[in-house]
């Protein structure tokens, strides 16, 4: 028995021998470039200098844990994002689905593509552009707050300087950006889609609507669902970048979250073990997301990562 | 078999690849007959040049000094943390050593930098004689136990620490008959009628540029000198009234309702089209922009510095905004794995030479500038650069425009700055008594660092962010009390105190 499962592997390895040889710089890539630098997060329990290296540090327990915890924007950060990834996940993650559904249903292919090309425009804009852009388009003279005082009635006033307005800038905008780009995946998966299952429909006396819901739903449910379950796991991972970019002192209440606190303290001020203590506290509770995530989907769904 | 081959082929470039990331710093190689040096700056080369070696200014200082020098660009965060914990050190490192935990003086006992004291004494006679000459420089770059430990930047005339400041449309004062505003009513009176006159937002600056205005109430934004004691300018008195002020004018739309938002490009945008006609800002990024975008707009377009105001008329402005001759931001330290010091030292040394203070501040002599009548004038190689931009073109030949360890020479910025107003603010903007207010050079024990860091950052972000309520209305002053109880709270006391501490071991020096 045994013999005939080392000569099965032998053969297998012998039969697939290329395969597995262009496996090794991806194992190697994940290994070198993932998996060694995890041996970093050791430095959150120390008092990290460069010189003395990784090693050389002295250990520090867990004080820089106490101290983020104690500090006391520690609750507003913790708030501020949650509460952006949040809005982030309700807006932005069914848009481009719905996005991807419309396509689906334009029937002029020439208009179609035109539409779609368009859509992916803004993905390609820098983002610090794209902020230059939001920024002087919201102060109290710009563009679009020119429209909102027209349509909504707002108060004339520099959007950006408005703590209540904060979070919706930030998800809208990256709706802009992103949507175009973000159906693409979803427009893939449409096209995987057995036509015969809509004649059937059709022949069934489902109109358009019957069509998306039993039809062309279901047949993107697992994708949907993939990267729903993806995407929790970088629930508390809000890029400080864009961040940095808009927000500004008047809006920290409702804008400052864990990575541009992390980025005035651990990088401004070259404080690494405090960066890696805050990063690693990131990550944690963003492994309990998606592991959440996962088991959830996989009782009623059937569909999951692992 | 040749697609086999390719796939080897690709499989070896990739660990190739790969393992070049361990061994990324090579050796050093040296050919033995020609001396030959290694220099880390976090400055950058210029971007018309591909390899550095073909830019006139480090061509020509490898040629002068005869010693070939490799130079590494941008090592700076984190570039520069990998490079001294990868132990394999270059032998010269320009970088703010003050910036690092501990200061310089830790940099030596860690065993990165050497005591430059000896080195200095015996191989920089040129740097030596300077330093002779000002012994106050002289304290600014030793440490708190007397070691010199870098080759300074060092400002070579008061004039290049001082520029920035409060700036108001001439043209504007002129056709509505008013004097140049002093005192901060006059200012309000100006803003008052180019407001009546349809400008939008009269007075426009970014949060940071606004120490135009709470100078006059003899404060900082940031720590300061009182009387050889130590405060901290958000917590003082003179700062709620700071704030009152710039309250009632964004009430009453002279201070621009973007106050929050706006920042340098904006600010900039919004002067030039005369949006707003009064501003605080530098004289080169703002002044001298703003004059060339304006002009094109409206040729009577006149943008001038205005005195810092004060509050009683006739008054001497006491705050303002001055630098110290000694800036810690290029020091250039020697490694402790330098072979040849002397070389290293005279290297660094030929820079405060005269020959080396003209490369440095001029480039070539009859190629970038040319001497008329004992004064080294730029060449149309300079000015005539093909972007207009005269920084960019400078940079090209002369490094002191940004910081390097040299001494900048003043006619190296008269020459940059291009219009006459620009020079003239500098003049007015001058005259402050700020110099007895900056605070030194000080440098802090790990320790101490480590205590300050704790606390800093909250306490920036609670004063940025409340200065900003208080002054939007969003935050009445009857919180002043709770205000500045939150920053006793959050630990201001015991910074100061490490700060007076540190001053102390500073003035013993």
């Amino acid at each position: 028995m045994e013999k005939t499962n080392s000569y099965s592997v032998k053969y297998r390895l012998k039969k697939n021998k290329w395969a597995y040889i262009m496996l090794i710089p991806v194992v190697l890539y994940y290994f070198i470039f993932h998996y060694i630098p995890m041996f970093g997060i050791v430095i959150a329990f120390k008092d990290y200098t460069p010189f003395k290296g990784i090693i050389g540090s002295e250990w520090a327990g867990l004080k820089h844990f106490i101290s983020f915890f104690n500090n006391m924007y520690f609750w507003r950060l913790i708030r501020n994002t949650v509460l952006i990834s949040f809005y982030d996940l309700l807006f932005n993650f069914p848009a481009p689905v719905i996005l991807a559904l419309l396509f689906n249903e334009v029937r002029n292919r020439h208009f179609k593509r035109t539409v779609q090309t368009i859509s992916y425009f803004p993905h390609f804009i820098s983002l610090v552009v794209m902020c230059g852009m939001i920024r002087s388009f919201t102060l109290s003279e710009g563009i679009i707050t020119n429209f909102l005082v027209s349509i909504a009635g707002i108060e004339r006033e520099s959007l950006l300087q408005n703590a209540k307005y904060f979070r919706a800038i930030y998800v809208l905008s990256s709706t802009w950006k992103e949507v175009g780009w973000n159906s693409i995946i979803y427009m893939a998966a449409l096209s995987g889609i057995n036509t015969e299952l809509y004649e059937s429909c059709e022949i069934d006396g489902g109109g358009k609507w019957r069509k998306a819901w039993h039809v062309t739903l279901p047949g993107i449910r697992n994708t949907i669902i993939l990267l729903f379950i993806l995407r929790t796991g970088a629930l508390l991972s809000v890029g400080s970048e864009k961040i940095i970019l808009l927000y500004n002192s008047s809006t920290y209440e409702t804008a400052d979250v864990i990575s541009s606190f992390l980025y005035r303290k651990g990088l401004q001020e070259q404080n690494w073990s405090y960066g890696a203590t805050v990063g690693l506290f990131n990550a944690l509770i963003n492994l309990i997301f998606i592991v959440l995530a996962n088991t959830t989907s996989r009782k009623f769904s059937e569909t999951s990562l692992w | 078999m040749n697609q086999r081959l390719t796939q080897i082929i690709l499989l070896l470039t990739t660990i190739i690849f790969g393992l070049s990331f361990f061994t990324g710093c090579g050796k050093k190689t040296g050919t033995g007959s020609e001396p030959e040096l290694t220099w880390a700056t976090w400055t950058t080369n210029h971007s018309d040049y591909l390899d550095y070696n073909e830019q006139p200014f480090f061509k020509e200082l490898q040629k002068q000094t005869g010693v070939k020098i490799k130079f590494k660009f941008d090592v700076i965060g984190e570039a520069f943390n990998l490079l001294i914990a990868s132990g394999d050190l270059p032998d010269i490192i320009q970088y703010n050593w003050y910036s690092r935990p501990g200061g310089p003086e830790k940099q030596i006992n860690d065993g990165i930098i050497i005591d430059l004291t000896d080195a200095i004494n015996k191989w920089a006679p040129n740097l030596r004689a300077y330093l002779d000459k000002h012994p106050d420089i002289d304290r600014d770059i030793k440490t708190d136990s007397g070691k010199y430990y870098c080759f300074p930047f060092i400002r070579g005339d008061e004039y290049l620490t001082v520029f920035e400041g409060p700036m108001v449309r001439k043209d504007l004062l002129d056709k509505y008959r008013l004097e140049i505003p002093e005192t901060i009513a006059e200012w309000e009176n100006v803003l008052k009628v180019f407001k009546e006159n349809g400008i939008k937002s009269p007075l426009s600056l970014t949060t940071e540029f606004s120490r135009g205005f709470y100078s006059a109430y003899n404060v900082t934004e940031d720590y300061y000198l009182d009387n050889g004691k130590i405060k901290f300018g958000p917590i003082e008195n003179g700062w709620k009234e700071f704030l009152q002020l710039f309250n009632k004018w964004y009430k009453e739309g002279l201070l621009d309702s973007d106050y929050g938002t706006v920042d340098k490009a904006i600010l900039n945008s919004k002067i030039s089209s005369g949006n707003a006609a009064a501003a605080g800002g530098l004289a080169g990024s703002t002044m001298g922009v703003c004059i060339t975008a304006g002009k094109e707009l409206n040729e009577k377009f006149e943008l001038i510095g205005a005195k810092y105001p004060v509050l009683n008329k006739g008054d001497y402005p006491e705050f303002g905004q001055k630098d110290l001759l000694y800036n810690p931001n290029s020091g250039a330290a020697i490694t402790s794995q330098c072979k040849n010091i002397e070389l290293a030292a005279k290297v660094l040394d030929f820079a405060y030479g005269a020959e080396g203070h003209m490369l440095y501040n001029f480039g070539i002599a009859g190629e970038s500038y040319e001497m008329i009548d004992g004064y080294p004038k730029y060449t149309d190689v300079i000015t005539n650069y093909e972007n207009g931009d005269i920084t960019a073109s400078l940079k090209r030949y002369v490094v002191s425009v940004d910081h390097a360890p040299c001494i900048q020479d003043v006619r190296m910025y008269e020459q940059r700055l291009i219009y006459a107003e620009q020079k003239e603010a500098i003049r007015v903007w001058s005259q402050t008594n700020m110099a007895k207010h900056v605070l030194p050079h000080i440098t802090y024990t790990p320790e101490e660092t480590e205590i300050i860091n704790e606390v800093d950052e909250n306490i920036k972000t609670y004063v940025s962010e409340n200065t900003m309520k208080f002054i939007l209305g969003l935050k009445s002053f009857d919180e002043w009390n709770s205000y500045v109880e939150t920053i006793r709270s959050l630990g201001i006391d015991k910074i100061i105190a490490i700060k007076e501490t540190a001053l102390e071991r500073y003035n013993n020096r």
